[in-house]
């Protein structure tokens, strides 16, 4: 059973939802990416699908597809300071712990692992936090489908 | 007895208020001044286009006031960042948040300041 892009972000998404994890928001799909400040109040998590790579695994026809996908935690409080931000970078961790070496096993997604998770703007984006003043927090999950 | 440029100053800021003047308050960590005049000033739109996946777009929008004005508690202060200002009009309150750099002067004398803020809700 093949999967494409969408139905594994839409299986991260629940995944994240479905975990409990606080403090407590509702992660959503998006392809969208930009968000007014105005409407940043309150946090949020966005989930999207970024890149693809294919591999053979045999030399008829089988492949393993290997996905990038982006979980960004922002957060826009009263102030920037350690008290009020530090539950939001927690957030974005428990969202990489959650994920790595997990198996995604749902209705849409057969078997999907996530293998590696990275933060590739660093822990958070310093000049978010310069130029608007809010937490940004994105964290890549490759994840590798059997 | 102030110098003839802070009178013209001042002199300034009062017409431009009757032009494009604005009731604001300014606040500070709970705390507020009282009802003050603000001429609405710059408003440019920014957004950061680095950040792959997760994009912020900001209304920027500079307030002039007059520097003796901004008062809290009979304290005179100068704008930091996180600092609010709220505007009311028909009924509808908009906030702006003080961000870096928090102020600029408006004039070569000091009596007016340009508060650059950011659209917070």
């Amino acid at each position: 059973m093949s999967i494409n892009a969408a139905q594994l972000r839409d299986a991260v998404v629940q995944q994240i939802n479905q975990a409990g994890l606080t403090p407590s928001l509702t992660a959503i799909p998006i392809y969208d990416l930009s968000v007014d400040l105005e409407s940043l109040k309150g946090g949020r998590i966005v989930v999207m699908p970024q890149t693809k790579s294919l591999e053979p695994i045999r030399r008829k026809g089988d492949q393993a597809a290997t996905y990038t996908i982006d979980v960004a935690v922002q957060f826009k409080g009263a102030d920037i300071k350690p008290a009020t931000l530090d539950p939001y970078l927690s957030l974005a961790e428990q969202i990489g712990d959650l994920s790595l070496g997990t198996t995604l096993k749902t209705q849409i997604v057969p078997a999907a692992t996530c293998i590696e998770v990275i933060w590739p703007h660093g822990l958070f984006i310093q000049k978010h936090l310069e130029d608007f003043r809010c937490l940004t927090s994105v964290v890549s999950l490759k994840i590798k489908v059997n | 007895m102030p110098l003839p440029l802070e009178r013209a100053a001042t002199a300034l800021q009062k017409a431009m208020a009757k032009v494009s003047g604005a009731t604001v308050i300014y606040s500070r960590a709970g705390q507020s001044t009282e009802p003050i005049t603000a001429v609405r000033a710059r408003s440019t739109f920014e957004s950061d286009d680095e950040a792959a996946g997760a994009r912020i777009e900001a209304r920027s929008q500079d307030f002039i006031v007059i520097a003796a004005e901004l008062q809290i508690n009979n304290q005179t202060i100068v704008p930091l960042e996180g600092d609010t200002i709220a505007w009311t009009c028909d009924g509808v309150t908009e906030t702006y948040e003080v961000m870096v750099p928090p102020y600029s002067p408006s004039d070569s004398v000091g009596v007016r300041l340009r508060i650059h803020t950011k659209r917070v809700s």
